[in-house]
């Protein structure tokens, strides 16, 4: 499996199950991996969210680059037409205002606000994940093996799969806050055209990410294995 | 006049060819019309690579805090681009399927005639009755629409071939390299040879 780190014998996890003494712990142990369960249930709907308001930023990313195009096709023609000799006394139009671009471009924002919203919450995910993981440290200390909670995964695993998943939605984000700054500006047809592909194809989200999410949810029981 | 074996026997294999022709011809259109949308993707995905490779990336302020983007892009729209060549290929299997039912079916009735084609005699094969056209005249369809399939999947599959990404203008081109396949060659042939069979088809 992809992102797993190679030294997970099958032999570890035997040993786990023969420790088997209930010690104080297990009632700790029990609430971190509700915890992770719950983080891993919670990235799922994360994503999905996400991906639905991709999805609707491309629409209105796709109009906003539609009508930036066409609105300067009009102004060449605009600047073609106008001669000096020229007896119409009209006023050019201010080049890049027009209430439609402005509302798009609102929409846009507001899109981009709420894909926000969803990678703090992803951050915040990362961080409970990393408390279940110190808490761990605390209980186990010097010990380098400790019993799974779950199926092959050490909790470490937990976090730097969230860490991961987490980073590249961040720089992804940083990559659309930068498109919907820029694409209502572009006078270029090939760079507006760019923006879109970048939206949609997002080239931070690594491809890897729904194996990684997928492995989480295995591991965590809400798929069957 | 009692009914003739031999000629019950080519009429029967002539009737289940034509059956299955038009089961096939079913499977062939509707195979062809799920490309079209996969084509036109595939287009649109050649457009965006041809635009990002006309962008000068350092030369736009903006993204020059992502120095890595130019080529993450580009392997993303080569990934969707590959999945949508994998879907054509499945509907390119499918022309193939179709055109070796036919192939497969056509030999059986032409086996089956030439088992009984002395025992006939001339007449029973170039004479049409009210509700059939001639032997002769239906055995040469089946020939004919088994060179449609085979010509027609034959242009396709070329087409297909063509594609590389090496190449972004042959591939936004491919909707109308595609759709010229359809209009150059008898598009009708099969419909317009069942249509001449129906009245043999329900006998």
């Amino acid at each position: 499996m992809p992102g797993l780190s190679s030294s997970h014998p099958l032999s570890i996890s035997v040993r786990a199950q023969t420790l088997g003494v209930v010690t104080p712990r297990k009632p700790v142990l029990s609430v971190s991996a509700r915890k992770i369960k719950d983080n891993a249930a919670d990235w799922h709907n994360l994503i999905l969210k996400w991906d639905s308001l991709n999805d609707a930023g491309f629409a209105t990313a796709n109009a906003i680059a539609n009508l930036k195009m066409s609105l300067l096709n009009k102004e060449k023609i605009e600047l073609k037409s106008n001669s000096p000799t020229s007896d119409t006394n009209e006023e050019k139009p201010y080049p890049e205002y027009n209430k439609e671009l402005e509302v798009l471009c609102e929409e846009l924002h507001a899109t981009l606000d709420g894909l926000t919203k969803i990678q703090t919450k992803m951050e915040k995910l990362t961080s409970t994940t990393k408390g279940v993981c110190d808490l761990e440290n605390y209980h186990h200390g010097e010990e380098s093996q400790r019993p799974h909670l779950f199926h092959t995964w050490p909790t470490a695993h937990f976090y730097a799969v969230s860490r991961r998943l987490s980073d590249s939605y961040g720089k992804e984000l940083l990559l659309k806050r930068t498109i919907v700054e820029e694409l209502a500006h572009s006078e270029d047809h090939d760079l507006a055209l760019s923006y879109l592909s970048m939206w949609l194809h997002q080239p931070y989200v690594e491809s890897t990410s729904p194996l990684l999410l997928e492995g989480m949810l295995l591991e965590t029981g809400h798929r069957a294995l | 006049m009692t009914p003739d074996p031999p000629l019950v026997a080519v009429q029967e294999a002539l009737r289940k060819c034509f059956l299955l022709v038009e089961e096939q011809q079913g499977l062939w259109r509707s195979a062809l019309s799920d490309c079209q949308p996969l084509l036109a993707s595939l287009a649109n995905l050649a457009e965006q690579l041809q635009a990002a490779q006309n962008v000068r990336f350092e030369e736009v302020p903006p993204l020059r805090a992502f120095p890595d983007l130019e080529e993450r892009l580009r392997r993303k729209q080569l990934a969707a681009g590959d999945t949508i060549l994998d879907k054509l290929g499945e509907k390119l299997a499918t022309l193939l399927k179709v055109r070796d039912a036919v192939s497969s079916q056509v030999e059986q009735v032409f086996e089956v005639y030439q088992q009984h084609a002395d025992t006939l005699g001339i007449d029973a094969i170039l004479q049409p009755s009210v509700v059939s056209p001639s032997l002769a005249d239906m055995l040469e369809w089946l020939q004919d629409i088994e060179r449609h399939y085979r010509r027609r999947y034959l242009k396709r599959k070329y087409l297909f071939s063509s594609i590389q990404w090496g190449d972004l203008a042959n591939i936004q081109a491919l909707p109308k390299a595609w759709d010229q396949i359809s209009e150059d060659e008898h598009q009708d042939l099969v419909q317009d040879t069942l249509l001449n069979v129906s009245f043999f088809l329900e006998g």
